[in-house]
């Protein structure tokens, strides 16, 4: 599956989930850059701006809201797509992922296949 | 009274003693009357002047005898009646004993009786009888106001209980944050004061937090004092109360007029002051201050009640804090669990499906199956984390639903579709019998839910061998969905309580059926969410049926019915 070598960057602290979600996305053919908070994600973001970023919203240092909106409001990054994965269920915790910029969100626990359709869906619609 | 009034006293003020106020132009005539009255074990006060007299009255707010020497021109009898009766804030009606002179104008005398004077002593000079009638009058004053003052007391204690029930009324009722603010309010207007503030602690004193003032009262200036505005801790009945823990009472007069509160309050025509300091655990939340235009010392029985008030409202605040503490561990601890439980599951989940998907290899058919129990079990620990988060979420009253047209035969079928594979195991018969009731407007998962719940209920509680009945039928408006099965039963005690969360019916115990008893109740409240209900008819012994009702959507609603979230 040719992806034209698009780069995507996964965050997430738990190293499992982090490795299910980049075997996945290897398998379909992106580059994958990992980062396991949320600051190590903005600088990741920052130096290598990949044109999708799948972001864990509890993490350490920073959340997966934070980075968004770190995100946002730099030129550099601002247009970067965001998928934020989220263990939190309630309505308010996905109203907050959308207004701070993110462009899609997947509830934990998700399926690796459906995680697929959703970056690609993602990414095909900028 | 400018002290704290706990300790109000009651006693002096039932005195024996009576004032007799003797009022004559002459000087040598009131020596006269004073020297008889003198004998008597009451206090004799000569005055010259009508206006001496009103003072004289006023400055005892007990038991008064007012003597009138009306023999000579100078003392006007009807002009001193006519004052005394006429002096708005005379504390008492004193009994009048007119010596001499008004009986000789029959019209006068009239008048003077109509105006309230009891008796007219013809004989002045008559020492025995003026001691006697003073006497007897003393004694009917003292009585009168005695009754006075108990049915004063009696009166505002009444009002103090009102204001006690009108408090809790006002903090069982309320929501809201501010309630205790509010409070003030319900108190001054129960307790007939003209002005209601609560002063909320803050670091350096207080802060007025909300103030009311009576719509009678003009006071412009206090009322610009007050809002908005802080007071530091040291000064006033405010200070004082919050320091030393118990109600705080004063006369206007008795304070500080410098101070521009108490300027300020003088000026709108207001006398008395009380604070009521409203303390949790010793630590001060503020103070309930109260003022009106009535001068009036307080006694201890409405102490008693506005202390039994304010511990109320103490209390009141207690629970409301615990309550709000609680709460947020709640959410807190919610938000934790779903995130530490649902991450593990995502990583087995996750897996799971990379392997029977074949992304490592194929597995043999043993190896599969194996893989299809974890599968199904992971899966069914997930619903049970899903289940514990949606309480939570109704909990929080943050349930949410996706609301679209919904087909309920489709909803029907596929719950009994993913219910055979258990009923097969168990010889269990599912027999479906649908009717086309049109379209819900509702949450297709949730409605989904209560499906999949109701018919795996009824295959757990069936017998082996036994048969479940589904049924979606149309009643009027509505959809009504029924899940019937032959098995165990209810016991008739335990069926009120089948929907409430965490109820597992002691047959369930006995027979070591799973379960932790949230499906019955969820469904209940997905169901009502969507404006229908949920009900059960059970016979132990014989089997159960539920019965979900839900609205169907009328035409109108098609426009609008695809458009929604998700």
């Amino acid at each position: 599956m040719d992806q034209d070598g698009k780069t995507v960057l996964v965050a997430d602290d738990d190293d499992d989930v982090l490795a299910l979600v980049v075997r996945r996305l290897e398998r379909d053919g992106y580059t994958v850059l990992t980062a396991r908070d949320g600051a190590e994600a903005l600088s990741v973001a920052q130096q290598h701006v990949p044109d999708l970023a799948v972001l864990d919203v509890m993490m350490p240092q920073l959340t997966g809201y934070e980075v968004t909106e770190h995100l946002r409001k730099d030129p550099a990054t601002e247009r970067i797509p965001v998928i934020l994965l989220t263990a939190r269920v309630q309505e308010a915790d996905v109203s907050r992922g959308f207004a701070a910029g993110a462009d899609d969100y997947i509830k934990k626990p998700f399926s690796p296949q459906e995680l697929r359709s959703r970056v690609q869906a993602v990414l095909g619609r900028r | 009274l400018d002290e704290a009034i706990d300790a109000t006293p009651d006693e002096p003020r039932t005195s024996r003693r009576a004032r007799a106020v003797v009022v004559g132009d002459d000087p040598a005539e009131l020596r006269r009357l004073t020297s008889f009255l003198a004998p008597l074990p009451h206090q004799v006060v000569a005055v010259g002047s009508v206006g001496d007299a009103l003072a004289a009255i006023r400055s005892d707010d007990d038991a008064a005898v007012v003597v009138i020497d009306a023999r000579h021109p100078g003392v006007e009898a009807l002009e001193v009646v006519r004052a005394i009766r006429g002096e708005e804030g005379a504390p008492t009606a004193p009994v009048l004993l007119l010596v001499g002179g008004a009986q000789d104008d029959p019209d006068a005398a009239r008048e003077l009786y109509g105006l309230g004077a009891v008796d007219v002593l013809a004989q002045p000079t008559d020492e025995h009888a003026l001691r006697a009638k003073v006497s007897l009058l003393a004694e009917l004053a003292i009585t009168s106001a005695a009754l006075r003052r108990a049915d004063e007391r009696a009166d505002e204690h009444q009002r103090a209980l009102a204001a006690q029930q009108s408090v809790m009324r006002a903090l069982s009722g309320g929501a809201s944050d501010d309630v205790i603010s509010h409070v003030a309010q319900t108190l001054a207007q129960a307790l007939g004061w003209q002005v209601g503030t609560f002063w909320a602690t803050t670091g350096a004193g207080f802060r007025c937090n909300e103030s009311w003032f009576d719509p009678s009262l003009s006071a412009t200036e206090l009322e610009r004092l007050h809002a908005g505005s802080t007071l530091d801790s040291t000064g006033g009945v405010v200070g004082r109360a919050a320091s030393s823990g118990v109600p705080v009472g004063a006369r206007l007069d008795d304070l500080d007029d410098d101070d521009p509160f108490v300027r300020a309050a003088l000026d709108a025509g207001l006398s008395d002051a009380l604070a009521l300091p409203i303390a949790v655990d010793s630590m001060p939340l503020g103070v309930i201050e109260l003022l009106r235009a009535e001068a009036r010392p307080l006694d201890t029985h409405t102490v008693a009640t506005l202390d039994a008030i304010a511990s109320l409202i103490a209390q009141f605040a207690q629970a409301r804090r615990t309550e709000d503490e609680t709460e947020a561990l709640k959410n807190e601890f919610f938000a934790l669990v779903s995130h530490e439980l649902l991450t593990p599951l995502t990583s087995i989940l996750g897996y799971l499906e990379e392997l029977l998907a074949g992304a490592s290899g194929e597995f043999n058919e043993e190896q599969e199956q194996d893989l299809e129990v974890i599968d199904r079990n992971a899966r069914r620990l997930f619903r049970l984390v899903d289940d514990l988060m949606f309480v939570a979420q109704v909990e929080t009253g943050s349930l949410s639903l996706n609301l679209m047209s919904v087909d309920l035969n489709a909803v029907v079928v596929e719950a009994i579709d993913a219910a055979q594979p258990a009923a097969k195991g168990r010889g269990i018969q599912l027999v479906a019998a649908t009717e086309p009731v049109g379209q819900v407007r509702g949450d297709i998962r949730r409605l989904g839910q209560i499906v999949d719940h109701l018919i795996s209920n009824a295959v757990k509680f069936s017998h082996d061998g036994g048969r479940v009945d589904v049924v979606l039928r149309r009643d009027g408006d509505d959809a009504v969905i029924e899940v019937a099965d032959q098995g165990l039963g209810v016991p008739t005690a335990e069926q009120s309580r089948v929907f409430e969360r965490f109820s597992r019916s002691s047959i369930a115990a006995e027979k070591e059926i799973p379960g932790i008893g949230l499906g019955l109740s969820i469904s209940k409240v997905i169901a009502e969410a969507h404006g229908g209900s949920i009900a059960m008819d059970s016979t132990e012994g014989v089997g159960s049926t539920f019965s979900v009702t839900l609205p169907i959507e009328r035409p109108s609603d098609d426009g609008a019915s695809d458009h929604d979230q998700e």
